[in-house]
C-alpha cells in the first residue's frame, strides 16, 4: 500500500518535471512571431480603410499642394514630325529650251537671283547660238545640274530656283491625330538652331494619306528669314484650338487606385478619393466630366502621398 | 581509478600545478583566437545567387533567369530547400543546405550549376553569388559626406554621383583589403555613366539607326597589343590605344560619312555625363548620401575585423578629396563592447561574489581562494573548448554561465577536505604533519568525489536535450550547452586533480576547527526548523505539493516569448510605403521622415537603405526603405533616465504622422537575420504552388477566407505579389507586318529608348564607366511622350542620298520614314506582379496566419481538415503547410523522446549512485520543489517565460538533484552504519547544512549581478538569472527541510513502530 502511494508520488514528480521542462520550450517556441517582425499593422484597418485623414500641418509637411476645380482653358498641343521644303508654289525649274553645251555660267547655287537675271549661256546644238537662260522668279538657286561645258537638255532642269522668303514645313501626322488637326491651326516650330521657336499656321491637310507611313500630311506656309532651311527636319507643336472647359482638375491630381483613376478631394480634415471621368486634356490639366464638383478643393502636386497614406496599412516587407 | 587519480593529484601536487597553468595558459592564448560577437549567428547555411538583369520586369527575370538557375539547382546534395524571387532588375536565388554543411563546398557545388545553367540564360546579364557573409556580417556602416561649400574639380558642388565615384574607387578598394572583410557593399549615390543620347529625327535624317551608333562606339573603343619590333639589340612593345576617354572623344566617333562629309556622334546625339537608371538609394539625416557596408567574412572576429575597418576609415580618409570626409555611422564593435563588458562585468562580480561566501562558509581564506580559481580556470578550459568546436563568444555562450553551478562539485569536496581536517586536527589535538595532512585530504576527497561527479554529470545531463534543439532555436542556444559542458568537464577534472593539489599545497597550518558566527547562526536556526519539518512531515509533504501544483497551475497562465532580444542600442525601422511607390518618391518621402527623427535629442543620426544595393544581399523594392536610428550614448540624453522602450514609443507615435508610411520598429541586427532566414516567420503558412499568378492569387484569396473563419487564427494575410503599376507595351502584330517590322525592332528600340544600352566602357585610368546609349530624356520622360516615339520603318529598297530628290519630287514622299509607337502597339497601364516567389523549383504565393489563445498543433490539423474539404483546386496546383509550426512539431517530438530520456539518465545516475529506487526518487522530487522557486522569483520580477528562462529552469534541476543527492548519500551511509532512521536523518541534514548552504548562495550569488545588470545584453541574461536564484533559495530551503520530512516519511518502514517514540527522542537534539 504504502509502496504504492511512494511510487504513485514519484511517478507525479517526474510527470511534472517532464511537464515542465518540456512545456518550456516548445511552449516559448510557438509564441515567437508575437514578438518577432512586428504584425502591429494590420489592425489599422479599423478605420475607415478608403479615406486619409491628415490636418493643415501634416499637408504642408507632406508637400502636398492643394487646387480647386474649375473652369480653365486648355491649350492642347500635339507634338509632331516634320520636314522643311522649299515652297513648291514658288519654286521654278529652270530647263533649257533646246539641248545644247553650257557656254557661260553665271549663278552657283545659293546665289540670289532677280526676276529674268541670266542664269548660265546655252549654246544650242541645232542652231550653235547661244541663247541665254533666265530665271523666271527672284529667289535663291536651290539646285545646279549643269558645268561648264556639259551638254544640258530638255530633258532635265538645269537650274531650281526657289523664293525661300517662305518654305513649307510638312508634318505627318498619325492616323489618330488627325481629327485633331485642322487648317488654321497654329503649329510652333522648332528649327532646333538654339532659336526661338517660329510661329505658323496649319494652312493645308492631305485628303490622302501616305501607303508607307499610314499618316497623312499637315502643312505650314512659313515665313522664312534664312534659318528655315529646306531638307532639315523640324519638330513642331500643333497647338489646337483654345478651348473654354467648364470643369478641370491639374493632371498631378491623378492618382490610380485599385484599378480606378481617382482625385483626392478634401472634405475636412479628410481625403477621400473619387472616382473620376475624364475629358479633353492639355499637357497641364484635364477636363472633369464626373466625379469632382466645381469649387472642391484637391490635392494636386503630391497627390501620391494621400495615396500612400491611404494603402499604408497594406504596405509590407516580405522576404 | 578516480582514488588513483587523487592519489597522484596530492602526491605529484606540483606537477597537477603545473600542468593546470599550462592549460590555462592555452586558454589565455585561445582567447585571442575566440571569434567574439554579440549573439550567436543564427543564420543557416545558405548560398544566394543574384543575376543583375536590367531592364527585365519580374516575369521576365523569372522566365529567362530565375527558372533556369533554379532548376539547376535541384538535387545538389545535402540540399535543404531552394527559395527564389524575381523583381525588377533582379533574380535572387536562395540555396539552403543542411546545417553543417561547409559552405564553401556548398559554393562550389552551387558554382558548377550556375556554369551549366549560364548557356540558357540571355546574354547581357550577370550572375554572381552572394557574399559569403551571415546575418552577422554587416558590421560596419560609413557615409561618404561633402563638407558644406566643399567643391569638386570643375568647381561645383560635390553631386551624388561624385561621391559614389570617390567611393567606389577611393574608399572602396582600400577596405577590401582588411582582413576578415568579404565585400565593401554600397547604396545610394549614382553611378557615373557616359551618356550617349541620340536624337531619333537627326538619326533618320542621316539614314542612320541606333545599331549604327552602337557599333560605331564599340569599334571605337579599344587597345590593342601589336606585339614588339627588336631594333639595335633592343625590344620596342607596340600598342595602339583607341580607347574613349573623355567626352569629346566620344562625340568625334564617326558613325559614317554622307557623300565625303564625316558623321560624327555629336552630329545625330548628345553626349553627357550622366547617371545610371538605380535600384537603391541612401539618404542621411534628411539629404542623399552614399553609404557603405563593410561585410564580415564567416567565421571571422567580427569585433577585430570592425576595429580594422575602422583604423583602416581614418587611413583612408586624408587620400580623399579636400572637403570630402568619410564618417563612421555604425560600427558592431560598439554594441559587441558593451556587451562583453556587461558579461565580464557580471562575472567578475559573481566571482567575487562567490569567493566572499566561501570565505565566509568555510572560514579560510586561502580555501576560499582555490575554489574561487575554479572558475576561472574551468572558463579557460571551456574556451579552449569552444574555439575547437568553432563556438564563437557571445552574450548567449558566455552569459548564460552560472560559475556558481559550474563549481558546485569543487565547492563540496573543499568543504568536505576542511571539515575532515578541522575534525582531525581536533582529535589529534595538535597541528596535523603533511603526511597526515595528506592522508586526511585523500580520504575527504575520496568520500565526497563520487557525489560531486554523479552532482556534475546530473547538470550536464540536463543540458542535453538543449543539444538536440536544430534550426533557430538550435543554433542560439546549442553553443551555449556546449560551452557549459565543456566548462562542467573542465569543472570535474579540475575538482579532482586541481583541488586536492592545490588544497594539499595551500592549505596548511591550522583550520579553524569551530564553525564561525555565520555557520553556527545558520545552524541555530535550522535545527528546530527541521524538527518541526520531520515532525510534521505530513502536512509539510502535502504543502510541497500543493504548492508545486500551485505553481504549475501559474506558470500555465504566464505570458512566453521567444527569446528577450538583445537590446542593441540602436533602432531599425522598416519605413514601407505602397508597391509601386518611385524611388525619387521614397527617397522624398524618406528625407521629410528623417528629419522629422532628427527632431529627437536622442537621436545622434539617421540614415536609411532604400531598395537594393549595389550586392543585393537584400532585395528589396524602392517602396522599403531600411532606417538606421543611431542613438547617442544615454549620458547625453536629456534625460538619460528615459527607457528606449519609451523612446521607441515617442518615435513611433511622432512618425505615425508622417503620411504615407508603414513602420515596422526592430533592431541593426535583428532586421538582418529576418532578412536572411526570411521563409515563413508566421506560425502557420499555407503555400498555394501552381502555375498560374491569377489562380494561385484566387486560390490563396480562398484559402484566407477558409483560414480566417477558424477561431484562434489571428493577422491572417496574403503575400503581396502583385501592386506593381506596370506599363504594358503591346505589340500589334498585325499592324507590325503591315510595316514590315519584326517585334525584335520595335522592341530594341524600346530598349535602348528607356532603358538603355550598354556600349562598352569608358576608362579612366584605373576607374571605369559604363557608356550607356538611350533616348534624350524628353522623348522617355513620360507616357505621351512614349506614345509619339519614333520608330524609323524599315529600310525600302531605295537609292542613297534621295532626301533631296524627293523633298523636290513628290510632296507626300517627302514625309520622315517613321511611324508612332502607338501606331504599333497598344501601351496599356495596369497592376502587375510586384515580385514572384518560387520554392524548390514552383511558382507559390503563401497565405500567413498567426494563432492567438489557442494551441497551435490543433488549429493546424483543424485547418488542414478544413483546407481539403472546402478547397477544390484546379489541376497542377497544390498546396504545401508550412512556417514556425513545423519547427514546433518536430522540436516537440524531439524533445518528447530527449527530455524523458534525460530525466531516465538522470534517475539512473541517481539510481546508481544511491542504490535504491526509492531514494532516487526522493532526490528527483527536489525538482519540482526548485521549479517553483523559479517561477514565483518570474512573477514576483514581471518576467515572461522564455527559452532563457527554461534553460534556467534546466540548471535550477541540476543543482536540485545535486543538493538531495549529497544529503541522502550521508543519510543512507549513516543508516548503514546502523543509525536509526531519524537519528541519520538528522544527523545527515545538519552535516551537510554547510555544504548545501555553500552551493546554494555560490550558485545564486553568482547570479546576482547579471539579475539585477541593466548594461547591454542584460536583458537576455536577467529571466535565466532570475530562475535560477529563485529556484535555488526554494530549492535549498526545501532540500533542508521538505527532503527530510520527506525521507522520514517514506522511508521509515522498518522503523513504523517507532515513530511516535524517535519523535519525542529528537526533540532534545545533539549537536
Amino acid at each position: 500500500m504504502r509502496t504504492a502511494i511512494r511510487y504513485l508520488l514519484v511517478a507525479a514528480a517526474v510527470l511534472a518535471v517532464s511537464i515542465g521542462t518540456y512545456r518550456l520550450l516548445p511552449a516559448s517556441i510557438g509564441k515567437a512571431p508575437s514578438a518577432g517582425h512586428g504584425d502591429q499593422h494590420g489592425d489599422e484597418h479599423g478605420h475607415d480603410e478608403q479615406s486619409a485623414t491628415m490636418n493643415d500641418a501634416k499637408i504642408a509637411a507632406a508637400g502636398i499642394e492643394l487646387d480647386t476645380a474649375g473652369p480653365v482653358v486648355l491649350r492642347e498641343t500635339l507634338r509632331v514630325n516634320g520636314i522643311l521644303q522649299a515652297n513648291q508654289e514658288a519654286l521654278v525649274q529652270v530647263t533649257p529650251r533646246f539641248p545644247g553645251v553650257i557656254r557661260e555660267l553665271r549663278k552657283r547655287v545659293g546665289d540670289q537671283v532677280a526676276s529674268g537675271e541670266t542664269l548660265a549661256r546655252v549654246e544650242s546644238n541645232q542652231s550653235l547660238t547661244s541663247y541665254e537662260l533666265k530665271a523666271p522668279i527672284a529667289g535663291t538657286v536651290i539646285e545646279r545640274q549643269a558645268a561648264l561645258g556639259e551638254y544640258v537638255s530638255e530633258q532635265k532642269p538645269a537650274f531650281v530656283v526657289a523664293d525661300l522668303t517662305s518654305v513649307w514645313a510638312d508634318f505627318a501626322i498619325a492616323r489618330r491625330d488627325l481629327r485633331r488637326v485642322k487648317n488654321g491651326d497654329t503649329v510652333v516650330i522648332d528649327p532646333e538652331d538654339g532659336g526661338d521657336p517660329i510661329a505658323a499656321k496649319i494652312s493645308y491637310v492631305a485628303p490622302v494619306g501616305a501607303s508607307e507611313t499610314q499618316s497623312a500630311l499637315a502643312r505650314a506656309v512659313v515665313a522664312n528669314d534664312g534659318r528655315l532651311r529646306p531638307g532639315l527636319f523640324v519638330t513642331g507643336n500643333v497647338v489646337m484650338a483654345e478651348k473654354p472647359i467648364p470643369l478641370a482638375i491639374k493632371l498631378a491630381a491623378l492618382q490610380s487606385l485599385d484599378g480606378r483613376t481617382v482625385v483626392f478631394v478634401r472634405s475636412g480634415d479628410k481625403f477621400e478619393p473619387r472616382e473620376v471621368e475624364l475629358g479633353q486634356r492639355d499637357s497641364e490639366r484635364v477636363e472633369i466630366l464626373f466625379g469632382v464638383t466645381d469649387g472642391e478643393v484637391y490635392a494636386a502636386k503630391n497627390s501620391f502621398i494621400v495615396k500612400a497614406e491611404i494603402g499604408k496599412a497594406s504596405a509590407a516587407h516580405e522576404h | 581509478m578516480i582514488d588513483a587519480i587523487l592519489g597522484f593529484s596530492i602526491k605529484q601536487r606540483w606537477l597537477v600545478l603545473f600542468v593546470t597553468l599550462g592549460v590555462a595558459a592555452l586558454g589565455a592564448w585561445n582567447f585571442t583566437r575566440l571569434p567574439i560577437d554579440a549573439v550567436p549567428d543564427i543564420t543557416n547555411v545558405q548560398v544566394q545567387i543574384n543575376t543583375s538583369a536590367p531592364g527585365y520586369s519580374p516575369l521576365e527575370v523569372e522566365q529567362r533567369i530565375t527558372f533556369p538557375i533554379e532548376t539547376g539547382m535541384s538535387g545538389l546534395p545535402r540540399l535543404q530547400y531552394t527559395r527564389s524571387l524575381s523583381r525588377y532588375g533582379l533574380s535572387q536565388v536562395t540555396v539552403a543546405f543542411q546545417d553543417g554543411t561547409d559552405i564553401y563546398f556548398a559554393r562550389q557545388l552551387v558554382n558548377e550549376r550556375i556554369q551549366q545553367a549560364k548557356d540558357q540564360l540571355p546574354p547581357g546579364v550577370e550572375t554572381a553569388m552572394g557574399p559569403v557573409s551571415t546575418g552577422l556580417g554587416e558590421i560596419y556602416m560609413y557615409a561618404v559626406e561633402a563638407k558644406a561649400g566643399a567643391r569638386n574639380e570643375s568647381g561645383e558642388p560635390y553631386s551624388a554621383t561624385d561621391l559614389r565615384t570617390i567611393q567606389d574607387w577611393i574608399i572602396k578598394p582600400q577596405l577590401r583589403t582588411v582582413p576578415g572583410i568579404v565585400e565593401v557593399n554600397t547604396i545610394g549615390g549614382f553611378e557615373k555613366q557616359y551618356h550617349v543620347l541620340p536624337d531619333p529625327q537627326r538619326l533618320m535624317a542621316y539614314k542612320l539607326s541606333f545599331r549604327d551608333v552602337m557599333t560605331a562606339l564599340a569599334a571605337n573603343n579599344a587597345n590593342v597589343g601589336a606585339g614588339y619590333i627588336e631594333r639595335n639589340g633592343e625590344q620596342y612593345l607596340v600598342r595602339t590605344p583607341g580607347q574613349l576617354g573623355t567626352l569629346d572623344d566620344i562625340r568625334n566617333v564617326v558613325i559614317g560619312t554622307r557623300q565625303g562629309v564625316p558623321i560624327l556622334v555629336s552630329d545625330v546625339a548628345a553626349v553627357q555625363e550622366g547617371k545610371e537608371l538605380r535600384t537603391g538609394a541612401a539618404t542621411l539625416n534628411g539629404a542623399e548620401s552614399v553609404v557603405g557596408t563593410a561585410m564580415l567574412l564567416i567565421g571571422e572576429n567580427s569585433r577585430s575585423a570592425a576595429q580594422g575597418v575602422a583604423e583602416r576609415l581614418r587611413a583612408v580618409n586624408p587620400s580623399l578629396p579636400e572637403g570630402v570626409v568619410a564618417r563612421p555611422l555604425y560600427d558592431r564593435t560598439t554594441l559587441v563592447e558593451a556587451t562583453i563588458a556587461t558579461v565580464e562585468k557580471n562575472l567578475v562580480e559573481g566571482a567575487l561574489l562567490v569567493i566572499v561566501v566561501l570565505f565566509l562558509l568555510l572560514g579560510n581564506i586561502k580555501a576560499a581562494i582555490v575554489t574561487a580559481c575554479v572558475i576561472p580556470l574551468s572558463m579557460l578550459i571551456a574556451i579552449t573548448g569552444m574555439v575547437e568546436n568553432r563556438v564563437s563568444a557571445n552574450l548567449m555562450s558566455l552569459g548564460a554561465i552560472d560559475f556558481g553551478i559550474i563549481i558546485d562539485g569543487a565547492v563540496i569536496i573543499v568543504e568536505n577536505c576542511l571539515r575532515l581536517l578541522a575534525a582531525e586536527q581536533h582529535k589529534r589535538g595538535r597541528l596535523l604533519n603533511t603526511e597526515e595532512r595528506f592522508e586526511t585530504i585523500f580520504r575527504a576527497s575520496r568520500e565526497i568525489v563520487r557525489p560531486s561527479l554523479f552532482g556534475m554529470t546530473i547538470i550536464a545531463v540536463v543540458y542535453l536535450p538543449v543539444l538536440t534543439l536544430t534550426g533557430v532555436e538550435g543554433k542560439m542556444f546549442t553553443p551555449m550547452a556546449l560551452t557549459v559542458l565543456m566548462a562542467l568537464a573542465g569543472a570535474a577534472v579540475l575538482s579532482i586533480t586541481f583541488v586536492p593539489a592545490a588544497v594539499a599545497l595551500f592549505v596548511t597550518g591550522r583550520v579553524s576547527e569551530h564553525e564561525n558566527w555565520f555557520m553556527r547562526g545558520a545552524r541555530r536556526i535550522y535545527t528546530p526548523l527541521l524538527d518541526i519539518s520531520i515532525r510534521n512531515r505530513g502536512v509539510v509533504a502535502i504543502f510541497a505539493g500543493m504548492l508545486v501544483l500551485l505553481t504549475g497551475l501559474v506558470a500555465s497562465r504566464m505570458g512566453g516569448e521567444f527569446i528577450p532580444s538583445l537590446d542593441e542600442g540602436d533602432i531599425a525601422m522598416h519605413a514601407m510605403r505602397i508597391p509601386g511607390t518611385s524611388l525619387t518618391q521614397a527617397v522624398d518621402m524618406q528625407m521629410s521622415l528623417e528629419k522629422v527623427l532628427r527632431e529627437f535629442p536622442e537621436v545622434k543620426d539617421v540614415f536609411s537603405k532604400i531598395g537594393t544595393a549595389e550586392v543585393a544581399t537584400d532585395p528589396m523594392p524602392p517602396n522599403v526603405a531600411d532606417t538606421f536610428v543611431m542613438l547617442k550614448p544615454k549620458a547625453e540624453w536629456p534625460n538619460p533616465a528615459r527607457t528606449k522602450a519609451d523612446l521607441i514609443q515617442a518615435i513611433e507615435k511622432r512618425v505615425a504622422d508622417v503620411p504615407g508610411n508603414n513602420y515596422e520598429f526592430t533592431q541593426p541586427i535583428q532586421m538582418r537575420f529576418n532578412e536572411l532566414i526570411s521563409g515563413v516567420r508566421s506560425d502557420v503558412g499555407v503555400k498555394v504552388f501552381g502555375d498560374d499568378l491569377d489562380t494561385l492569387l484566387r486560390v490563396a484569396g480562398q484559402v484566407q477566407g477558409i483560414i480566417q473563419a477558424i477561431p484562434g487564427a489571428a493577422d491572417v494575410k496574403t503575400e503581396q505579389v502583385s501592386g506593381l503599376p506596370m506599363m504594358t507595351v503591346k505589340l500589334n502584330r498585325a499592324a507590325l507586318s503591315r510595316y514590315g517590322f519584326s517585334a525584335a525592332d520595335v522592341q530594341a528600340t524600346l530598349e535602348i529608348a528607356i532603358g538603355g544600352k550598354d556600349a562598352g566602357m569608358v576608362f579612366e585610368g584605373d576607374r571605369r564607366f559604363h557608356l550607356m546609349v538611350r533616348l534624350p530624356e524628353h522623348l522617355r520622360a513620360d507616357i505621351e511622350a512614349i506614345k509619339a516615339l519614333p520608330i524609323p520603318l524599315p529600310a525600302a529598297a531605295e537609292g542613297q542620298a534621295t532626301a533631296m530628290r524627293t523633298a523636290l519630287g513628290g510632296a507626300t514622299l517627302a514625309q520622315p520614314r517613321y511611324v508612332p509607337l502607338s501606331a504599333l502597339a497598344d501601351i496599356d497601364i495596369a497592376p502587375g506582379p510586384n515580385q514572384i516567389s518560387r520554392e524548390d523549383g514552383k511558382r507559390r504565393v503563401v497565405v500567413t496566419a498567426n494563432v492567438r489563445d489557442r494551441d497551435l498543433g490543433s488549429f493546424v490539423s483543424e485547418a488542414q481538415q478544413a483546407v481539403a474539404e472546402k478547397l477544390t483546386l484546379p489541376a497542377g496546383y497544390w498546396i504545401g503547410w508550412g512556417g514556425q509550426f513545423e519547427q514546433l512539431v518536430s522540436a516537440t517530438k524531439r524533445l518528447a523522446i530527449v527530455v524523458p530520456v534525460a530525466l531516465l539518465l538522470i534517475f539512473l545516475l541517481l539510481f546508481m549512485s544511491l542504490g535504491s529506487a526509492a531514494d532516487a526518487a526522493l532526490v528527483f522530487s527536489g525538482v519540482p520543489l526548485a521549479l517553483t522557486g523559479g517561477i514565483i522569483a518570474l512573477i514576483l520580477r514581471d518576467i515572461p517565460l522564455s527559452i532563457s528562462a527554461g534553460i534556467g529552469f534546466i540548471a535550477l534541476s541540476g543543482v536540485a538533484v545535486l543538493n538531495g543527492l549529497v544529503i541522502i548519500a550521508l543519510i543512507q551511509r549513516l543508516r548503514a552504519d546502523g543509525e536509526d532512521i531519524l537519528t541519520a536523518v538528522r544527523e545527515g541534514a545538519l552535516t551537510r547544512l554547510r555544504p548545501v548552504l555553500m552551493t546554494a548562495l555560490v550558485a545564486s550569488l553568482g547570479f546576482v549581478p547579471m539579475a539585477i545588470a541593466t548594461g547591454a545584453g542584460a536583458e537576455v541574461q536577467r529571466p535565466l538569472a532570475t530562475v535560477v536564484i529563485g529556484g535555488i533559495i526554494s530549492s535549498t530551503i526545501l532540500t533542508l527541510l521538505v527532503l527530510p520530512a520527506l525521507y522520514v516519511l517514506f522511508r521509515r518502514e522498518r522503523q513504523d513502530t517507532t515513530v511516535a517514540q524517535a519523535q519525542t527522542e529528537a526533540q532534545p537534539g545533539e549537536i
